[in-house]
């Protein structure tokens, strides 16, 4: 293969991917917790780039320092995260919550598309790092869902908007890892949006199914299109103007949405006609009145109210979001290589991290009123006393639940960085391409960016490290360069559903840490249909020469 | 102690945490300003914290079956305990 040094053959190819497929195998088959998994995972990537990749000691030390440090902006979220998880758990928040939601909607499938789908993908608008997920698994599991589906539904729900969400990072990230000219760039912001229409209506249909199946398909069709409608055109219309918004914008006007279609009667009245719920343990709309809350429904609210504001605040008041980025964070590295020329130079400040700019500081800043607050209001006492009884304390909570959740994520950020510096991703990307002719190729293309967002657990990251590569490929293969960009930006989406981080992120928050393989049978099979689609799209829109 | 440490999860999970977090500096300033036995002593920190949740899996076995077999009863889920 042209322009690497890298060996590009069967053996290496299937050796490079041996961590991704030994860590799946660990998580789904043989049903290892996050944390052997991951671990292990690590030491497989570090053994083949060791042994088979020529990458010298201080170049996996470099690398996985710089992994410890990738997953710093995410421990920053599920930190704080889990702090407001069991201020509100301790101070029976979640139970005003649910309540407060019975009041809104008594259609228990509503009420899933409301906070399973559309809520979290307002959240990913604006904010990232796994910060929908975290957020919305607990408040699905309050209203009776069983936890497996109430992390794999918001992991599912928010995809499409991981691309343009958090103000368009990703979109940003992409533009600085390639060289494009304006015409390019244009197309490229439109064919994504376009490509990304896919996970938008896959994901409402699966959110749906996942809830009860095809009664529930039925029955929520015309909910599904419309706020599809909502999110997918208005991302393409406003990537076109303004890509940094284009997740944004549809993501808060499908949430204003919502209210006029509460008023439809068709989802106004309890849900009937849907037999089987598997996502759900109870109902909804259950024993209310025997479990009085110790807080109204505004007052349990109120914390995520306070989330969204501080978000929107310190992303959209530039001001405010200048001020906060003065502080930041990053130590420097020297460059390193491998024996096969994999070089990366070195960086005064790695990966610079501003924290109060940070999703995290908003959820510190919600924790600590949420906690003023309830206490002086008595909430704490209130709840121990009619509660349930036997809750640990928050700090004892805080520290069960997050400690289990942080080792995996550095693990698996550790592997990808290995992955990355010993060049095992190039050798995964090159050897597609080097079987595959142009049209295999295309299809295949978004498989590349899914494999980065696997083994980084974000669509960031993996059109960071595979864009530049997907340029040159497509070059090389004459194929459209906005159109394989798009196919890369939606692959980096998709493969967020899989992402180990994520499960572990989400499973911590449900109080189901230790069984994240269960959450990846749920999203393993979404993840192979959403790849097979966009490929197909891919493919269509290369034909069509767009 | 080592077995004391190894049986509490929360226990041998936060050593793990501590040995990998503390590697980023160490490699960091070993690397760029040494001495070199700094990002050894990183590489170490790493390696021992990336060992230890594989090793308590081999040397002690799977842990408990979830109950989540049992969703009715499942203790893992915190919220689910607010209905009890």
């Amino acid at each position: 293969m042209e322009g690497t040094l890298l060996p590009i053959d069967w053996l290496h190819w299937s050796l490079a991917a041996a961590p991704i497929v030994i860590l799946a195998l660990l998580l789904v088959k043989l049903r290892w917790t996050a944390q052997q998994a991951g671990t292990t995972g690590m030491f497989v990537a570090a053994a083949v780039a060791l042994f088979v990749f020529r990458t010298p000691l201080e170049t996996l030390a470099v690398a996985g320092a710089k992994g410890v440090w990738d997953s710093a902006s995410i421990l920053f979220v599920i930190w704080p995260a889990l702090l407001l998880y069991h201020i509100m758990n301790k101070a029976g928040g979640y139970e005003a919550l649910r309540q407060g939601i019975v009041g809104f909607s008594r259609n228990e499938l509503f009420v899933v598309v409301a906070l399973g789908w559309v809520f979290t993908c307002f959240l990913q608008g604006i904010d990232g790092f796994g910060t929908p997920i975290v957020v919305v698994a607990p408040l699905l599991v309050a209203i009776g869902m069983k936890p497996v589906y109430a992390v794999a539904i918001p992991i599912i729900a928010h995809i499409w908007a991981k691309f343009y969400g958090t103000l368009g990072v990703g979109w940003l990230a992409t533009l600085q890892v390639v060289d494009l000219d304006a015409a390019t760039i244009a197309a490229t912001a439109y064919q994504s949006a376009l490509l990304l229409t896919i996970q938008v209506l896959l994901g409402g249909f699966t959110v749906v199914w996942m809830y009860g199946r095809w009664a529930a398909v039925r029955h929520a069709w015309p909910l599904v299109l419309i706020i599809s409608a909502i999110q997918a055109i208005g991302q393409i219309i406003v990537a076109l103007y303004e890509p940094v918004l284009a997740a944004f914008i549809p993501a808060a006007i499908a949430l204003v949405a919502l209210y006029p279609l509460s008023r439809w009667r068709r989802y106004a009245e309890p849900l009937e006609g849907v037999p089987d719920r598997p996502a759900m343990e109870g109902s909804m709309v259950r024993d209310v009145a025997d479990a009085p809350a110790p807080m109204g429904v505004l007052m349990s609210f109120m914390p995520y109210v306070l989330l969204t504001v501080l978000a929107l605040g310190t992303s959209l008041i530039d001001p405010i979001a200048d001020l906060l980025r003065l502080l930041t964070f990053g130590l420097p590295f020297p460059d390193v290589t491998t024996g096969y020329g994999v070089t990366n130079a070195a960086v005064e400040r790695y990966s610079v991290m501003a924290p109060l700019t940070n999703p995290g500081t908003s959820l510190l800043l919600t924790s600590a009123i949420a906690w003023f607050v309830f206490r002086s209001r008595g909430y704490f006492k209130a709840w121990e006393a009619t509660g349930p009884g036997g809750l640990p304390s928050v700090g004892r909570g805080v520290l069960a639940s997050a400690v289990p959740a942080s080792v995996p994520i550095i693990a698996f950020l550790v592997m990808a960085r290995i992955m990355d510096h010993a060049g095992l991703n190039e050798t995964l990307a090159y050897g597609i391409a080097a079987v595959a002719p142009a049209y295999v190729f295309a299809f295949l293309s978004n498989g590349i960016g899914i494999i980065g967002a696997f083994t980084t657990s974000s669509s960031t990251s993996s059109n960071t490290l595979f864009s530049d590569l997907q340029v040159t490929l497509a070059n090389l293969k004459g194929l459209s360069v906005a159109t394989i960009l798009a196919s890369q930006s939606a692959g980096g989406a998709i493969g967020n559903a899989i992402g180990p981080a994520n499960l572990v992120l989400g499973a911590s928050t449900a109080g189901i840490s230790g069984r994240e393989g269960e959450i990846l049978r749920k999203t393993l099979p979404w993840t192979l249909a959403a790849f097979v689609l966009t490929g197909f799209a891919t493919l269509l829109m290369i034909m069509l020469g767009m | 102690m080592m077995i004391t440490l190894f049986q509490n999860r929360l226990a041998y999970l936060s050593l793990s945490l501590v040995l990998l977090v503390a590697a980023f500096p160490l490699i960091s300033a070993g690397t760029v300003h040494g001495p070199e036995s700094l990002w050894w002593l990183g590489l170490l920190a790493l390696t021992c914290g990336g060992l230890i949740p594989p090793v308590q899996r081999l040397v002690w076995g799977p842990p408990k079956p979830p109950a989540a077999s049992a969703p009715a009863t499942d203790e893992s889920t915190p919220v689910k305990g607010d209905r009890q």
